[in-house]
């Protein structure tokens, strides 16, 4: 085999801007779902455990189903069948925001479901103890302890979601991976653009996990040295998730 | 494997009858990390003759399971050697030679498959059955058929009254059944040295007895035995010598009741006194 | 709004008359994934030890591999061998060869970090035991150590398989003809998005479902008494 390529890495230092232009919208569009899926899966997590037996199993259908469905599926369905039904014509970067928020509220009221349970029901009925109402206990002592536990895993979901969101750029939202396949169509270096890609994606990765777990350990060591006595609940380390995301 | 069988007429001319001599073992954990280092055993010698038992005692962090663990290379001797059965081994690996490696392979072979041990916590496999947890090494370091040595598995159970337990998980089995099961799987590779590193320590109190009597039948039986064991009834009616350890040091040696009756040291004194009280 | 829903006629007949091209499409999805799964638990149960092992040498690359591999998204991982390696090494894999390429490479990493905890897990007791009676280091891993770390990793596996079968869903970019292409190719032709993306959103939730649910019955089987 004649080894006769080559290599032209001067046409990525040549498209730094448009990929750094590409980076911002993928951040701009992983921050963005990254705090709806944070409020809308405590919604979900909050609906599975309500005292109120329908909500319950229609949050517990939600999160089931739609964990189970790709990021693809839902970006095709949203960009095409939803915009198809209802007339309304996404621009794809929407379609990307809702496509990944639906996805991971999934994630995330299964986070914030498991760090509620791992409060122990003596805080609860403590805080019923002081005559604080049920909604007040909850938001001013059930919450901020399971938010506390919780917060590592949840960050640890906004590392999915910018590995995800590559995926919104198949229908042809110009965000860093965008912003590639468009550059390769145009220059015609395919290895080099996407490998200054890959490397980008894994520097923005390792920074989050490094936040993520810098987070835990902040959050263990003030935790840890709070209430006597008091059990430290902890999930169970997500630093390393088992699956390679929602794709 | 003809090369690991002891072959008996060779026992008989082993220099002066010794099972086993540990000569000048020195163990260091985390050698190298200044901070952390730390120095287990400083030159210790030890020897059994055949059907003998040897009790070593100590306070804890003295370095006894060490020595056990440096005796059966499970945790090899940075410095000193280990003669088994005539046999010479040392840690020092030979790393980059690999003919060289093979053969000090077969030498860690020829101790593990010879020498048996019990531990504190049974270390039981979860995932067999009593009898597979005797029948596997038979049958995966000696070479014996799976019938063989199910049938030496059985055999083994029953000699320490587990017959009826055989295919009972280590879960369903009670702290004394375990130790009986464990025992009866260092047995089964018929062993030339058994090594106890506190066997009852974890039993609750009424099974200690049990599992003493099991040893000390053992013993009765001409077995070769090192027993590291806070249990100074068994050490003295069962113990043929008794070694004191501290500090990574043997402090005194001796006849076991003469040691135990009489100690000289005065570092014996107050851990036999402590001990006792 | 309303007037711009009743604007679309849903139409079932051209999802529902290639029943068993969506249902051979999703077949495609799966034996990719269940192929690729097996080559990265193979590769990952490598990773794995030499990520345990004693040697920094191995320890090292192994944990850059696992870092590494985690950081690219799948579709960019995708892109890069299909595309990008194939330029420059000059010969050019097919659509479904990538998507394996990719697929178990990336499952390996994640593989790698299961099977790795898997193993911390198991007390040291368990490897001295089999040691003490002459089991040597391989056997060791086959005889002890695995049948213990197998029980153990299974419902992560299964989650590793999951997102191995959600990330087989993007191979139709590549044109591989899995049952998201078989989708698409419905909408192109009778403008049944819809339809058509619900079809392949009701399959994976079954199959996933169905995956589950043998995790579950697998994890019953091997539970120790
Ligand atoms: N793997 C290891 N790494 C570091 N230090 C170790 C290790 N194993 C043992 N040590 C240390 O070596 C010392 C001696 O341990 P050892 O287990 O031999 O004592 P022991 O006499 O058996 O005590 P005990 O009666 O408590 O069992 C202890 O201080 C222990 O902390
Ligand atoms: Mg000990």
């Amino acid at each position: 085999m004649t080894f006769a390529y080559v290599f032209q890495w001067e046409i990525v230092s040549e498209s730094a801007g448009a990929l750094a232009h590409g980076l911002r919208l993928t951040l701009e569009l992983s921050a963005l779902a990254f705090a709806l899926s944070l409020v809308l899966g405590l919604a979900v997590a909050v609906a599975r455990l309500a005292p109120f037996r329908p909500l319950n199993v229609l949050a517990y259908v939600y999160t089931q189903v739609f964990r189970a469905l790709s990021l693809y599926i839902y970006v095709l369905f949203i960009y095409f069948g939803i915009a198809a039904i209802f007339g309304i014509n996404f621009g794809p970067f929407a379609a990307g925001v809702v496509a990944l928020t639906l996805l991971n509220t999934a994630y995330m009221a299964e986070i914030y479901r498991a760090a509620l349970l791992s409060i122990e029901p003596g805080q609860r009925e403590a805080a019923l103890a002081l005559g604080l109402p049920h909604s007040r206990s909850f938001a001013s002592v059930i919450f901020p302890q399971a938010f506390r536990t919780a917060l590592p895993s949840l960050v640890n979901q906004l590392v999915d979601i910018v590995k995800d969101s590559s995926v919104v750029a198949v229908i042809g939202l110009l965000d860093l991976m965008g912003t590639t396949i468009d550059l390769v169509n145009n220059r015609h270096a395919p290895f080099e653009l996407y490998t200054a890609t890959a490397v980008t994606y894994v520097a923005l990765i390792l920074v989050l996990s490094a936040l993520a777990a810098l987070l835990e350990r902040r959050l263990a060591r003030h935790v840890s040295g709070g209430s006597a006595g008091g059990r430290v609940a902890r999930l169970p380390r997500r630093r390393f998730a088992d699956h390679p995301g929602g794709a | 494997m003809p090369e690991l069988s002891a072959e008996p007429e060779a026992l008989a001319g082993i220099a002066g009858g010794w099972i086993v001599v540990a000569e000048g073992i020195h163990k260091t954990f985390n050698r190298g990390h200044a901070d952390r280092e730390v120095r287990v055993l400083r030159g210790v010698d030890v020897s059994v003759a055949k059907g003998d038992v040897l009790v070593v005692i100590g306070p804890s962090g003295s370095g006894k399971s060490t020595l056990l663990r440096c005796i059966n290379f499970l945790g090899p001797p940075d410095e000193g050697s280990v003669t088994f059965l005539g046999r010479t081994l040392t840690g020092a690996v030979p790393r980059f030679r690999p003919a060289e490696r093979m053969r000090y392979e077969r030498e860690l072979r020829f101790f593990r498959t010879h020498i048996g041990i019990v531990f504190q916590h049974f270390n039981l496999f979860p995932h067999m059955t009593a009898a597979d947890n005797v029948a596997l090494g038979p049958t995966r370091a000696l070479g014996l058929s799976r019938s063989q040595a199910r049938e030496r598995s059985v055999a083994e159970l029953e000699r320490v009254g587990m017959g009826e337990k055989a295919n009972a998980y280590p879960s369903q089995l009670s702290g004394g059944q375990k130790q009986r099961v464990a025992i009866a799987r260092a047995l089964a590779m018929r062993p030339q040295l058994m090594l106890f590193d506190e066997a009852t320590s974890a039993l609750d109190p009424e099974l200690i007895g049990g599992i003493l009597e099991e040893m000390k039948r053992l013993a009765e039986s001409g077995m070769t035995m090192i027993v590291v064991t806070h249990e100074m009834g068994f050490a003295r009616e069962v113990g043929d010598r008794v070694v004191f350890m501290d500090e990574g040091r043997v402090v005194e040696e001796g006849p076991a009741r003469s040691l135990i009756d009489n100690p000289q040291n005065e570092r014996t004194q107050a851990f036999l006194s402590a001990i006792l009280s | 709004m309303t007037a711009a829903v009743l604007a679309y006629v849903f139409n079932w007949g051209p999802v529902l008359d290639r029943w068993d091209e969506f249902l051979l499409g999703a077949w495609v999805d799966v034996w990719v994934t269940g192929l690729s799964f097996a080559l990265a638990c193979c590769l990952g149960l490598g990773i794995a030890v030499l990520r345990l092992s004693g040697t920094a040498l191995l320890r090292w690359p192994a944990f850059a591999y696992v870092q590494l591999i985690r950081g690219v998204p799948l579709l960019v991982f995708l892109y890069w061998v299909y595309f990008g390696i194939a330029i420059v090494v000059g010969l050019s894999f097919s659509p479904i060869e990538a998507a394996i390429i990719v697929l178990s490479l990336t499952g390996s990493a994640y593989t790698a970090e299961i099977f790795r905890g898997g193993l911390q897990a198991i007390d040291r007791g368990q490897v001295e035991a089999s040691r003490s009676l002459g089991l040597g280091r391989i056997a060791t891993y086959r005889h002890v150590l695995l049948p213990q770390t197998i029980r153990i990793v299974i419902p992560p596996l299964g989650n590793t398989f999951v997102g191995l079968l959600k990330g087989a869903t993007l191979m139709s970019i590549i044109a591989v003809q899995d049952m998201v292409l078989v989708a698409t190719n419905v909408n192109i032709n009778y403008f049944t998005p819809f339809e058509a993306f619900t079809a392949i959103a009701v399959i994976l939730v079954a199959l996933v479902a169905v995956f589950s649910a043998s995790v579950s019955v697998l994890e019953r089987t091997l539970r120790l008494p």
